[in-house]
Formats: structure tokens, C-alpha cells, sequence
């Protein structure tokens, strides 16, 4: 366990008040648990940072909500125009950030008062038990914080990631910047497109009104950001009532009055490219953060997907035998015989003309090609369930097949179950890289880590930083996924826990 | 010996039957008319008519089932729409280009695979061992069109060591025999690593897992006992048992040899059947796809009945059964 010796433990709760365990980390820091308390600190201090550096856009997400919220139960029928997918990412980045900064001081709080567990308690749930197991690798427990990290990224994309990931500016100057690098930029008085939800000044008076009004102006600074008239420049001089500019070969004259504010400081800015910018000019860093998405939804969905086949056509294969068992055998046969990802392919290819977004069906591809293995494995594990004495004890008691099947059988057979979807997460995520590089993935402009790959791979000997950081990316994920599924199978396998 | 495989390929019969049957279904299960797969933009309906009479496709289901099943077992994939040639000329061309590949992909994951695994099998618990387990995991863990644009970006654009792509150079037609095959050498270098290093990061696994089995047994400890050096002990009492799980393995990967360079050709852009595919499924040249689907999965269950017959070579056991 994560203890340090006890003469350290006491200076720390000496030099900490009581008080201080208010803040999250400093209980768990008193007790001793030094490694868990800089943790949380950590974590807690970084979501902090994004609440206040996002506040405004923290702010509104609640506010666009609450407000839509109010306006779904006042009037059914108006807001359904406000589900808009860009407005709803922010509610959930919002919902979910405000969540966590209330929920972890109070986890925190409880967690470092409880009475620890000690090795010889009795009374230790399964879960507890594989989960101190679990805690003991520690890579297992580096993967298992990296994947968390990600997915809470991903949840947060809009407060986390620094720039709008399809916003295409002037690309003549921004395209193919390298990591560290900045641009400048003049901002315009103008917004970019004049205003799409200002109409707020036609309505009249009332509370729907009013509520209408003000969820106006919250999705308005929701989207604004995205708005914003810049203009990227090489550099520029100011000449008398006009603003020189250049971009790249070409010469912009600009009235002053054009721009925003009065001085130079009013309007000029930088904005500075972490990893680079792509052809169109794209901020790299802002596309991995929101193509994380794609990767770690996709591969969790397809994986239950092919947990729930998988698992029912196991459970009644094992379970009734005879020509259910045969029958279904022979069909996973057959699909085993298909070459996978040549399969994947041709399916994508014949149904492309689906009327709805690829997304769904290469979920639906990805997870109904890859549940056969699981369903062998838990017919394997039915068959010798099947026998043992606790079955037919519930047999003899006359209990139904569905009762048997799913209160008996399957809860045995959930462990090799979990180990084995986590396992398969890391492959589901390399097949959608892979279909995302071959172009037959997400569509751009939707970032993903594959499809970014795809659009630096002609560009590999001028640009070679668009190609290679999505690669570390996926590497990271996929190696965190397979790190987590060996500790769990460590950590769940009874024969090594003795 | 005989027996086993004539039973072996009676029990392949059905497997093809069924792949064929569920490619029929989803064919016929994709959207819109399958007169449609058959034609390119609007055409005239009475043309529609024509190719639907053509291709049997007022026929009731039934009859079509049977009808196709007979055109894919004699052959008759039709003609490609982008390319104007028979589907069958066109696979006869990229067949070979990937079975050069990935045979030499498939040596180069044995003999790595063997080698790391024993390595590690018998340094078990050293900084070597650990060394190859995390680098395994690394290897597993990399896409394998990543790893060849970072190699083709390091080895080809800035070492400029080996060609990036294609499977000739430009004027290759014109070289003596031994410089094109030095040439086409060259080109097989970047692609063969890729496709072999990953799988080979797996098969040193298996290798290594196996071969600690067969290292507890008693007839090692037997071996070491006569006072065997430890090379021959390995060498020739354990890696002979501990081999046969890998060939299993190995054999469960040969269908790959057709279908599983996919994406490396596609990178490499490697004239073989995964980059016939792509340029099927891009300018919806059906026929290629149907008939590529079909002989995939003929091969992959050819693949399986040789991995049979080769585990009942290495393992008599099993012929007995």
C-alpha cells in the first residue's frame, strides 16, 4: 500500500492543521497517504485552472442548461431547435466539470476519515478485494489513471481545448506552422458571421421571454468564441488611418476603425500552435484533444457491443448445448473465417450509402465483428459452470433457465468477461485508426486521431508533426487499455492471487 | 495421415458454404437495389430492367441464391467497372504482389518471434526479459500504418536509405534480372518489417510462454541432469515441444497472408490485393469487392486447413484423434 514510514506521516499532520483536509488531498496527505493526497491536490488544482481560465465559458454552458431546461418544461415545443450539437458538448463539459469540482472535495473529505481497511478484515467485498489487488501494479494503476485523464479530456474538450478544431483562418498564414510556434493576428470589429442568434431584441415581454432572452445570450458566448473575426497576418505597421498588414506575399490595407478598440494593444494578439497546425491550418493539439472522442466513445461502445452479443450467444450456446450449441458454433465459425479487417472494409464499403453519419455504422461494424471470440470464451466458461454443484442445486429447486443463466451462471463468468472487453478496447481503437487513415472512417471535417494521420500523410517530408503526435496518442491509449487488462487479470485470477 | 485431411477438408465444405451464403446476404441486406451496385449514376430504367434481367436479379431469391453460388464456384466475378478487365485478370495480377509480402512478413514474425521469445524464456526474470516484455506491449500497441509513415519518415525521407512506396523503381523493366531483384528487394524492406515486427511482438509472447511450460518439465530436468549443455538443452529438447502451440499461432495467421496487408500496402502503396480493395471500394467498382470478399474467404479457410494439417504434422497426437 501507498504508506510512508510513520515519522513522515506525523510531521505531515503536524504541519497541517485539521482544518486543512477541508482541501482535497491534504486528508488523505495527513494520513499518510502521501501519493493519493498529491494526486487528487493535483488533479483538483488542474480543474480548478480550467474553471477560471474558462469561466466565461463555464459560466454559460451552466447557464444554457439551466435555461433550456427551464424552456423544455414551460414550452414543449420550442427547444428543440436549441439541441445543437456544439451547445450540448458544452452543457455536458460544463455539467461534468461543475460535477467533479463539488464531488471530489467531498470524496476526498469522507474518504480520508473512514476507518482504513486492514489486511484482516473480514467482512471485504469481491470488488475491494481485486480492486486492493489491482492497486498493488503499479502500471496497472498508471494505465488506469491515464485512460481516466483521457476520458475526462474528452468530456471537457470544449473548456480544454485551446482553439475551435475545424475553425479554418486564413490558412495562407496559419497552415503548416510547427509545434512552439505562433502567429499573429488583427482582431476585426466585425464578428465573422454577423450574429446567427442576436435576434433577441424582437421578443417580447413575459417570463418565457425573458428566458429566452437570456438563454440567447449564454449560447451566444457558447459559440462566439468560434466567431470571432481574426485575421492572421505575417506582420504589419500602422500608416496613418491604416493598417498595413501582409500575409505571407499579399498586402492588406485595413481602415483602422475596422479593427477593434483603438491602440495596438486593443487589437493585436498571438496565438501560439503546441503541436503545430495542419494544411488548412488547423491547431493540431485542439484536434487530438477533440478526436479523442472518436477514439475512446467508439472503442467503449463497440466493446459492449460485442460483450452483449459475444456474451448472450455464449451463455445460450453453453448453456442449452445440443443444436443451439451446434448451431451457433458453426455461424461464429463462419464469421471467424472472414479476414477481419478485409471484412470491415467491404461491409463499410456496400452500406456507405446510409442515410445517417458513418459513426454509427462503424460502431455497429466494429462491435458485431469482434464478439465471436467472446462468445467462445464464455461458452467455455458455461460449459464447466454448467456442472458444478451450486447449478444444479438451483436446478433441482426447479428454478427457470433465465433465472439459472443470469443469476447463477453468468456472475461466474463475468470476470474473464471484463478482462477480456478490456483487452479487446485497445484493438477496437487500433481498427478505427486504421479505417480513419484509409479515409473509409469518421468523415472530416470530425476530427479523429486516425483521419489526422491520414490528412499529414502527404505532407510527411514538409509537415512531419501532423502525422507522428495523433500516433503517440493512440500508442498511449492503446498501451493504458492493455496495461489495465493485464492488471485486472492479474488482480481478478484467483490461482495467482494465492 | 491421408484420412485426417480429406476429413479435415469434407469439415472445410460447410465453412465455405456458409461464407458464401452470409456474403450473398450482405450483398443483397446494403441498401438500395442490387441492379444499382451493378450500375454507375443515373442510367436510363430501361437499362436498369436490362441489367436486372441480365444479372438474374428478377428472379425469386431462391433462384438467385443457387445462381450465385454456381458463378462464385466456377469463377465468374464479372467485369470491373473502372478498369474495363475481367475481375479474375485483375486478382491474377495483385495475388502474387501480396503473397511476396506477407510470406516474407510471416518468416520474418517466425524466425523474430522464436528468437525474442527464447531469449526471453531463458533469461526469465533478467533486465532482458523485462526489456522485451515492456517493448512487446510497446509493439502490439502501435498502429501499424503509423509505425511505417514514422519509418518512411525516418528511413526513406530523411536517411534516404530505402524507397518509400511502390514496388519497383520508375525504370526497373529495363534492369538486368539481378538489379531488379535488388531493386524489388529494396522495396520489400520497410513493408515486410512492418508487417512482420508487430506480429512478431505476439508470437515472441507465445513463444516465451510456452517454452517456460516445457522448461518446468521433467524430461528438461532429465536433459540437464545427463549433463547437456544448455544451449542443446534448450535447443533441442524444449524448443521442438514448446514450438507447436506457436505454429497453431502462426497457422491462425496465414489467412492474414492475403488479407491482413491491408493497410501496409495501402501506406506502401503496394499493387496487391488490399490496395485493389481500396480502389474497388473508392470508385464502387462492386464486382471487385464481391468476387475479393468471396476469395478472401476461401482463402481463409484454406489457411485454416493447412494450419490443421501442419499442427498434425508437428503433433501426431492429434492425427490419432
Amino acid at each position: 500500500m501507498m504508506k510512508t514510514p510513520f515519522a513522515l506521516s506525523r510531521f505531515i499532520s503536524t504541519i497541517l492543521p485539521r482544518s486543512m483536509s477541508l482541501i482535497p488531498g491534504f486528508g488523505h496527505l495527513r494520513n499518510g497517504m502521501v501519493k493519493s493526497g498529491l494526486g487528487i491536490f493535483v488533479l483538483y488544482a488542474c480543474l480548478l485552472l480550467v474553471a477560471l481560465f474558462r469561466f466565461n465559458l463555464f459560466i454559460s454552458g451552466l447557464k444554457s442548461f439551466l435555461y433550456s431546461l427551464v424552456l423544455l418544461v414551460v414550452r414543449r415545443e420550442e427547444p428543440m431547435q436549441l439541441f445543437r450539437a456544439e451547445i450540448v458538448e458544452h452543457w455536458i463539459a460544463s455539467l461534468f466539470l461543475l460535477t467533479l469540482l463539488i464531488a471530489i472535495p467531498i470524496w476526498a473529505y469522507s474518504k480520508s476519515h473512514q476507518r482504513r481497511l486492514t489486511s484482516d478484515d473480514h467482512a471485504v467485498s469481491q470488488v475491494a478485494l481485486a480492486w486492493r489487488e489491482f492497486k498493488m501494479q503499479r502500471v496497472a494503476v498508471f494505465g488506469l489513471l491515464t485512460i481516466l485523464v483521457m476520458y475526462g479530456v474528452a468530456l471537457l474538450c470544449p473548456l480544454v481545448a485551446p482553439y475551435d478544431p475545424n475553425a479554418l483562418q486564413d490558412p495562407r498564414v496559419t497552415k503548416f506552422q510547427p509545434p512552439f510556434s505562433s502567429v499573429r493576428y488583427l482582431i476585426m470589429k466585425k464578428p465573422r458571421v454577423a450574429a446567427v442568434i442576436s435576434s433577441a431584441g424582437e421578443l417580447g415581454e413575459g417570463f418565457v421571454n425573458d428566458v429566452i432572452r437570456r438563454l440567447k445570450e449564454a449560447n451566444a458566448v457558447l459559440v462566439q468564441s468560434g466567431l470571432e473575426h481574426l485575421l492572421f497576418i505575417t506582420e504589419y505597421h500602422v500608416e496613418a488611418d491604416y493598417v498595413v498588414a501582409t500575409q505571407g506575399k499579399s498586402v492588406l490595407r485595413i481602415p483602422i476603425h475596422d479593427l477593434r478598440g483603438e491602440s495596438p494593444r486593443d487589437w493585436e494578439g498571438e496565438r501560439f500552435f503546441f503541436l503545430g497546425t495542419d494544411r488548412y491550418g488547423r491547431d493540431i493539439f485542439s484536434r487530438l484533444i477533440y478526436g479523442s472522442r472518436i477514439s475512446l466513445a467508439l472503442g467503449l461502445i463497440a466493446v459492449l457491443l460485442a460483450v452483449t452479443v459475444g456474451t448472450l450467444v455464449g451463455l445460450l450456446s453453453g448453456y442449452f448445448g445440443g443444436y443451439v450449441d451446434k448451431s451457433l458454433m458453426r455461424f461464429v465459425d463462419v464469421l471467424l473465417a472472414f479476414p477481419n479487417l478485409f471484412f470491415i472494409l467491404i461491409i463499410i464499403a456496400l452500406f456507405q450509402q446510409l442515410p445517417f453519419p458513418r459513426v454509427f455504422l462503424i460502431v455497429a461494424v466494429l462491435g458485431l465483428t469482434s464478439w465471436m471470440g467472446i462468445s467462445r470464451l464464455v461458452r467455455g466458461q458455461v460449459l464447466s459452470l454448467k456442472e458444478e454443484e451450486f447449478v444444479l442445486a438451483a436446478r433441482a429447486l426447479g428454478f427457470q433457465h433465465k433465472r439459472i443463466i443470469l443469476r447463477h451462471i453468468l456472475p461466474n463468468a463475468l470476470t474473464p468477461i471484463i478482462v477480456n472487453a478490456t483487452l479487446r478496447i485497445g484493438g477496437i481503437i487500433l481498427v478505427e485508426a486504421a479505417l480513419s487513415f484509409l479515409n473509409l472512417g469518421v468523415e472530416p471535417p470530425t476530427a479523429s486521431w486516425g483521419n489526422i494521420i491520414y490528412g499529414g500523410k502527404d505532407y510527411l517530408s514538409t509537415a512531419w508533426w501532423i502525422s507522428t503526435f495523433p500516433g503517440f496518442a493512440i500508442v498511449l491509449t492503446v498501451i493504458s487499455f492493455n496495461l489495465v487488462g493485464d492488471g485486472l487479470r492479474d488482480a481478478l485470477d484467483p490461482r495467482i492471487r494465492m | 495421415m491421408l484420412l485426417y485431411v480429406v476429413k479435415r477438408v469434407i469439415a472445410a465444405i460447410p465453412l465455405i458454404f456458409g461464407l458464401l451464403t452470409i456474403t450473398f446476404f450482405i450483398i443483397r441486406m446494403a441498401p438500395g437495389d442490387p441492379a444499382s451496385l451493378y450500375l454507375q449514376g443515373n442510367v436510363d430504367p430501361g437499362i436498369a430492367d436490362r441489367v436486372r434481367r441480365n444479372f438474374g436479379l428478377d428472379d425469386p431469391l431462391p433462384v438467385q441464391y443457387v445462381k450465385w453460388l454456381k458463378a462464385m464456384a466456377t469463377g465468374e466475378f464479372g467485369v470491373s467497372f473502372s478498369k474495363h478487365r475481367p475481375v479474375v485478370d485483375i486478382l491474377a495480377d495483385a495475388i502474387p504482389n501480396t503473397l511476396i509480402l506477407t510470406t516474407l512478413a510471416l518468416f520474418l514474425n517466425i524466425a523474430l518471434g522464436v528468437l525474442i521469445g527464447t531469449l526471453s524464456a531463458v533469461t526469465r526474470g533478467s533486465w532482458v526479459d523485462n526489456i522485451t516484455t515492456v517493448l512487446a506491449l510497446f509493439v502490439y500497441s502501435i498502429p501499424e500504418f503509423w509505425l511505417a509513415l514514422m519509418l518512411i519518415l525516418g528511413v526513406s525521407l530523411h536517411l534516404d536509405l530505402l524507397p518509400a512506396a511502390q514496388m519497383h523503381s520508375p525504370n526497373a523493366d529495363q534492369l538486368p534480372l539481378i538489379a531488379y531483384l535488388f531493386d524489388l528487394a529494396k522495396h520489400l524492406v520497410l513493408p515486410v518489417f512492418v508487417l512482420g515486427f508487430a506480429s512478431a511482438a505476439a508470437t515472441g509472447r507465445y513463444m516465451r510462454g510456452s517454452l517456460l511450460d516445457v522448461i518446468g518439465q521433467d524430461y528438461i530436468r532429465t536433459a540437464r541432469a545427463k549433463g547437456l549443455p544448455e544451449w542443446k538443452v534448450v535447443g533441442k529438447h524444449a524448443m521442438r515441444n514448446a514450438i507447436i502451440p506457436v505454429i497453431t499461432i502462426v497457422g491462425l495467421s496465414l489467412p492474414f497472408l492475403l488479407g491482413g496487408a491491408v493497410v501496409v500496402e495501402a501506406v506502401f502503396d503496394w499493387p496487391g490485393m488490399g490496395n485493389v480493395l481500396l480502389e474497388a471500394i473508392f470508385s464502387r467498382d462492386y464486382p471487385v469487392v464481391i468476387a475479393l470478399t468471396a476469395v478472401s474467404g476461401f482463402m481463409v479457410v484454406l489457411g485454416n486447413l493447412l494450419a490443421d494439417v501442419l499442427y498434425a504434422i508437428v503433433d501426431p497426437r492429434i492425427r490419432l484423434e
